[in-house]
């Protein structure tokens, strides 16, 4: 073996944005120049039950698995959990409120994804709320945030400390705070009925610290592969 | 006997050696308020049937209740001794054809409506026994007027005795029928005249009003110390005049009853803005304020509740999964504002409520884990006085919701807890479990449509019967009418609560008489994904099938006739509906859930064991029966512990007394397997 280049064995992909396969469950995908990983099953988010909104399918990587089906309890909420076989304490969520906001936080919610170049500079107390209200992680304090094109579809990304008490798999520990990542997106599957607009969901990724460094890669480039639907921007 | 619920002495109603029918009808009935009242009052007597015989004693049926002014009697019993033992030979809704004609040629002018007729199952010894006996008696009969040519026609025995199959819904087929004319619905109580206030009022007697002014002149004190916005103090008074207008409007109470209960709703929200919780101090709160500006929590709190005392309907279940108890919350407030202000003003003082045995302590939740007392996200962004249109729910609401379902637990899975996350969350944790489990699916799993009963009773500190509409039978989605499941059902205390209907006539009538007897307003379990909650979904998300599973509402107004009534959602203002046909609201009323729910599965392995033994029940009631009710005599303290100790086989009375630990003495499992053996026992 290499010890200066552990991964020199593994060939390199050079401008491969998106292979599909189709067989689903030896996906592969890749992104700019990184090397190539093999993913296990490729999620269709639309043939499941409580489809994922917005997302036509990602792939899920390996050694993950669903462990919470039907995450949103009211009407209109939609959600899935996904954590690694062998740690149940990684969280990946995909999830959208239902809405129900207030219409403000609603339409700068939709100022800041349809028509703003950039997050307006805002109070900090304001973007948080803002954030806190498409992600299902308690916000305790906001590590930052900026837009950014995810594979086509304006989305903020943002890192941030997620409260401990609100996550079930932390029970019975110590832990207080959490480190989370978000993706957060319009949701055109779903309508606003007060302001008629998109909802907002978010793609979640929260652990403790250790873990959090250990698999925020994976979880990004699992992001990666999403296949939006075509339906962005919405039409007016 | 249970039996009677349909049956209405009007005289000795005992059994004779040798067989016996009962009493004909007393057909005084004099004009259609009479006719309801009675029923009313039938209700009312089964229900003290029910909760004040504890004698223990098997020999004798459950004595009728004497209702001298009953006017029709629907159901005759025949009853005749075998081998030593009461036999059950029939029973069947009917009049005789004397009967009949008496009741039209008395009566020219109206035309009898008959009520729905009972659904009939051949037993397997060939005999017929009535399974419609619910605990609300079928509704007293209707009269309309009657085409003035059209002679009365008695209606021949048999007919009344014939089987009717159970009609399965055809909802997919169903038509709206067409909507009445807003002016033939009821005019909202809250915007009724303040004439009827007044009059109440001015019926109360001088000592309730002086205390009605002095607690509204300490509310008023309060508010103007503590609300510093001007316009939140003006919102507030306008409150404390609607709500004491409002209420006199809608109560069904006597005029000092409630006077009373104004004033000492008052005094509750006086006790939230005088005294700082010792369990949230302000500071702990201010720091969940998105604002340092924003009006602080305990004013909130209080501000809300009135509101809350003032539209009942303005209760808001914003995120939660808790239709069932937001549903009670709205009746709540409607019927008994003193009770739910004393509760939320106790819970957010001290974390204290009412519980299954004696208080329940919720501050213990918020303790080491969570913060389910505290203001949530939804609570933080409720504006006051806007609430209405925020379509989120304010801390008030948070309160009596965890209180609520809490207390619900303690009678649906013992020693379990719910819990709330600070954003959007729900949490239950069971006994012996180290995790909380979070709750995903569309409701409150343990939590179902008889628990509310048992949650009503401990909050308004009175066992009310007959406020729960549910569909009966059970409809051939989620199962056929099953005779074990009824029995199963029917043995349970909390079903008191359940009006059972089968049809949208039936609903109507039995409404009327919820109406009648001051029980207003009902709660109805209806379908999710069906009329009239798809055209409610539509109104407020654009989509018909926003919902799913099954949900909880009220029904706040109903018309004159029966036929219509408006329905207040609480998933936001914009979902309630006006104008909601009762035959709709009927076919899609949801049954209870309870073959999910695996103590009820052994109910159901129990009963079907004594229904099919050939006279199981018979033989063993003397036995088992008579052994436990002198158990019972002699050791009221422990009769129902030694018992299930000495009879591990016992699984029935063992599944009794895990889930009714306060039955110490067996009184109430005595009370309710007789009213069993009346009604199933063959």
């Amino acid at each position: 073996m290499n010890f200066d280049n552990p991964d020199a064995h593994l060939v390199e992909q050079k401008t491969v944005h998106r292979r599909v396969y189709k067989q689903a469950e030896k996906f592969i995908a890749a992104s700019g120049k990184s090397k190539v990983k093999i993913v296990d099953e490729r999620i269709w988010c639309q043939k499941i039950p409580h489809p994922i909104p917005a997302v036509i399918s990602f792939s899920l990587p390996r050694g993950w698995e669903e462990s919470q089906k039907a995450l949103g309890a009211v009407p209109g909420q939609h959600g899935h959990l996904y954590t690694p076989k062998d740690n149940a304490k990684v969280l990946l969520r995909f999830y959208c409120s239902g809405g129900r906001g207030i219409p403000e936080e609603g339409r700068l919610m939709r100022s800041v994804l349809y028509q703003k170049g950039s997050l307006p500079n805002l109070d900090d107390t304001v973007l948080k709320a803002l954030i806190s209200q498409a992600l299902h992680s308690g916000v305790l304090s906001l590590t930052s945030a900026k837009l950014i094109d995810w594979n086509g579809r304006k989305v903020i990304e943002c890192e941030y400390i997620a409260d401990a008490k609100e996550e079930v798999a932390f029970d019975n520990t110590d832990v207080k705070e959490l480190k989370g990542w978000a993706l957060i997106y319009d949701n055109s599957d779903s309508i606003d009925p007060k302001v008629r607009e998109p909802l907002p969901a978010c793609i979640e990724f929260i652990a403790q610290e250790p873990d959090f460094r250990t698999n925020l890669q994976t979880v990004q480039f699992a992001a990666k592969t999403i296949l939006w639907n075509k339906d962005w921007p919405p039409k007016k | 006997m249970t039996g009677g619920n349909d049956q209405p002495s009007g005289g000795s109603d005992k059994v004779a050696e040798g067989s016996k029918i009962g009493e004909k009808a007393n057909l005084e009935s004099s004009d259609v308020a009479a006719s309801r009242n009675a029923s009313a009052q039938d209700m009312q007597s089964v229900e003290s049937v029910r909760t004040n015989s504890s004698d223990g004693s098997l020999s004798k049926y459950v004595d009728l209740p004497k209702a001298a002014d009953t006017p029709i009697k629907t159901s005759i019993q025949l009853v005749a001794y075998q081998d030593g033992q009461e036999q059950i030979i029939d029973k069947t809704t009917k009049l005789t054809p004397n009967e009949r004609a008496r009741v039209q040629n008395d009566r020219p002018d109206y035309r009898l409506m008959e009520a729905p007729t009972s659904h009939e199952i051949t037993s397997a010894g060939g005999q017929a026994a009535s399974t419609s006996e619910s605990n609300i008696p079928v509704p007293t009969p209707i009269y309309k007027p009657l085409p003035p040519l059209q002679a009365p026609s008695p209606i021949a025995p048999e007919i009344l005795k014939s089987v009717p199959s159970p009609v399965p819904p055809a909802l997919q087929k169903f038509e709206m029928p067409a909507p009445l004319p807003q002016s033939a619905i009821e005019s909202r109580p809250i915007d009724a005249s303040i004439d009827v206030a007044e009059k109440l009022l001015g019926r109360a007697g001088d000592g309730v009003k002086l205390d009605l002014d002095a607690a509204k002149k300490r509310l008023t004190e309060s508010a103007e110390r503590t609300i510093s916005n001007p316009d939140e103090l003006a919102h507030f008074k306008l409150d404390m005049a609607n709500f004491e207008k409002n209420y006199l409007t809608r109560t069904a109470k006597d005029p000092d009853a409630a006077v009373k209960e104004i004033a000492e709703t008052m005094n509750n929200v006086s006790a939230i803005l005088e005294k700082e919780s010792t369990l949230f101090p302000d500071s702990i709160l201010k720091g969940k304020q998105l604002n340092p500006s924003d009006t602080s929590f305990r004013v909130r709190l209080a501000e809300e509740v009135l509101h809350h005392c003032a539209e009942p309907t303005s209760v808001d279940q914003g995120y939660r999964i808790t239709c069932q108890v937001e549903a009670l919350q709205v009746r709540e407030y409607w019927r008994d504002p003193a009770a739910v202000s004393k509760l939320v003003a106790g819970v957010f003082q001290t974390g204290i409520c009412p519980g299954r045995n004696g208080n329940l302590d919720l501050s213990a939740l918020t303790n080491p884990r969570g913060a389910t007392l505290l203001p949530d996200d939804e609570a933080a962004k409720h504006p006051p006085y806007k609430g209405d249109n925020s379509a989120l729910r304010g801390y008030a609401s948070k309160l009596f919701d965890v209180a609520a379902v809490n207390i619900g637990l303690q009678y649906a899975s013992p020693g379990a807890s719910y819990t709330e996350g600070y954003g959007k969350s729900c949490f239950i944790k069971y006994p012996g479990e180290l995790k909380r489990t979070e709750l995903v699916g569309e409701d409150l799993p343990e939590l179902k449509a008889e628990h509310l009963g048992d949650i009503n009773a401990k909050i308004v500190g009175v066992r009310e019967a007959g406020f729960v509409v549910i569909g009966w039978p059970l409809t051939p989605s989620n199962g056929n009418y099953d005779r074990k499941y009824d029995a199963a059902i029917e043995i349970e205390e909390t079903n008191t609560a359940f009006v059972k209907v089968r049809n949208g006539s039936e609903l109507s009538a039995k409404l009327l008489a919820v109406k009648d007897m001051g029980q207003w307003p009902p709660i109805i379990s209806c379908k999710s994904d069906m009329e009239p909650l798809c055209t409610s979904w539509l109104n407020t998300y654009g989509r018909k099938d926003w919902g799913h599973g099954f949900h909880f509402v009220n029904l706040p107004t109903i018309s004159e006739d029966g036929s219509h009534c408006s329905l207040d959602n609480t998933w936001s203002k914009k979902s309630d509906m006006e104008n909601v046909s009762v035959e709709v609201l009927a076919s899609n009323a949801a049954s209870v859930r309870t073959k999910q729910n695996a103590s009820y599965l052994t109910d159901i392995s129990n009963v079907q064991k004594w229904i099919d033994l050939p006279n199981g029940f018979a033989f063993a009631k003397n036995d088992w029966f008579g052994k436990l009710a002198a158990d019972s005599v002699a050791h009221p303290q422990t009769a129902m512990k030694d018992w299930v100790n000495s009879h591990p086989n016992d699984t029935y009375a063992k599944l009794w007394y895990q889930n009714h630990s306060d039955d110490k003495d067996a009184s109430k499992f005595l009370k309710w397997m007789r009213n069993f053996c009346n009604k199933y026992h063959k």
